[in-house]
């Protein structure tokens, strides 16, 4: 009886779900989703087939694991709400945009497939959501961003903290898109709550991400040369 | 650095190792301190009235990263630890393959 009622307190600090479960998106939309995202992996296996650096692949493993790990670290940020990283950034700042996708996609498979986190029928969403905005669109800009900043070198920290924190809204606007086409909720309502509740939750992506790259850029800054080193 | 004086394949996995024994820490603190409060997502499901719309998943291994058998944060420790040795191990087979089959062409 006793064990019966503490069981939910200590199991309080469990995230239980962090990603959308199958039934939140239409099938069409599913499908749609996972012919993208399904594009755009193969793509990427292609591009690092031929770019990878052979000195890159632990850094690989090491991404996806701390990836893994720090989107279980739910953050508290406003009124009963909590936001964790996603990392696509800090992925593709890492490794580039297509290893990038690539530990993406395999961390959000492994958490729906191991860990019953994230549908499998809306896994395309997911890793598009989640990963390939971040991991391409996120950046882009973070390119762009660090050229007007005169360099990765000297910009590479104020460049990856705003492009990850429009990645995450931008992930929140195409969630907020995929339900409303979806029919689940009305896109007008949607919209703006994913997309409130995410200029917050951003923050800590952005946060998380410029602390990773400059405690990387502390103990170890020749990692950042590995991205565009080329293969051997 | 000691590093400097080891040959470069060893202070590679020792780097690794180190780089890997802070993911875990970062386990550790994820299941002793994070939140339990819904994420964006959910807390907008919830708020809309389209949490209900989720469907569970039709098998179960290490259903919400709580290890079956286990009580309290070790449960999320070791499903933590279990979840880090897969990615890692997967994206380094992943790597590996993509480094090794190199595509000439092109």
């Amino acid at each position: 009886m006793i064990a019966s009622i503490l069981q939910p307190l200590e199991q309080a600090n469990a995230p239980e779900a962090l990603h959308a479960p199958d039934g939140f998106l239409s099938l069409p939309v599913a499908i749609v989703m996972w012919i993208l995202t399904l594009a755009v992996g193969a793509y990427a296996v292609r591009q690092t087939n031929r770019t990878l650096d052979e000195r890159a692949v632990p850094l690989l493993g090491v991404m996806a694991a701390f990836i893994f790990a720090a989107q279980l670290f739910n953050v508290p940020v406003l009124g009963g709400t909590s936001g964790h990283l996603l990392g696509g950034v800090l992925a593709a700042v890492m490794l580039g945009p297509w290893a990038g996708t690539l530990v993406m996609t395999a961390v959000v498979a492994v958490q729906a497939l191991l860990f019953q986190d994230g549908g499998l029928l809306v896994m395309g969403a997911n890793i598009f959501n989640m990963g390939v905005i971040g991991t391409l669109g996120g950046y882009a800009l973070y390119r762009s961003l660090a050229s007007i900043l005169g360099g990765e070198e000297r910009g590479r920290l104020p460049a990856a903290g705003i492009a990850a924190w429009t990645s995450v809204v931008a992930g929140a606007v195409a969630i907020a898109l995929q339900l409303g086409v979806s029919g689940v909720t009305p896109l007008e309502i949607a919209l703006p709550a994913m997309v409130g509740a995410h200029l917050v939750i951003g923050v800590v992506e952005a946060l998380i991400t410029v602390a990773a790259l400059a405690f990387i850029g502390v103990t170890r800054a020749d990692l950042f040369r590995l991205r565009d080193a080329q293969p051997t | 650095m000691t590093s400097d004086t080891r040959s470069p394949r060893r202070s590679r996995i020792t780097w690794v190792l180190i780089a890997l024994g802070l993911v875990v820490v970062v386990v550790v603190a994820a299941a002793l301190f994070a939140s339990g409060d819904p994420d964006g997502l959910e807390r907008v499901a919830e708020d809309l009235g389209f949490a209900g719309e989720g469907e569970g998943s039709p098998f179960s291994l290490i259903a919400a990263y709580v290890f079956p058998g286990l009580d309290g944060p070790m449960a999320s420790i070791v499903a933590g630890i279990i979840g880090v040795a897969v990615v890692f191990g997967l994206l380094w087979l992943i790597g590996n393959v993509l480094v090794r089959r190199r595509s000439r062409e092109g």
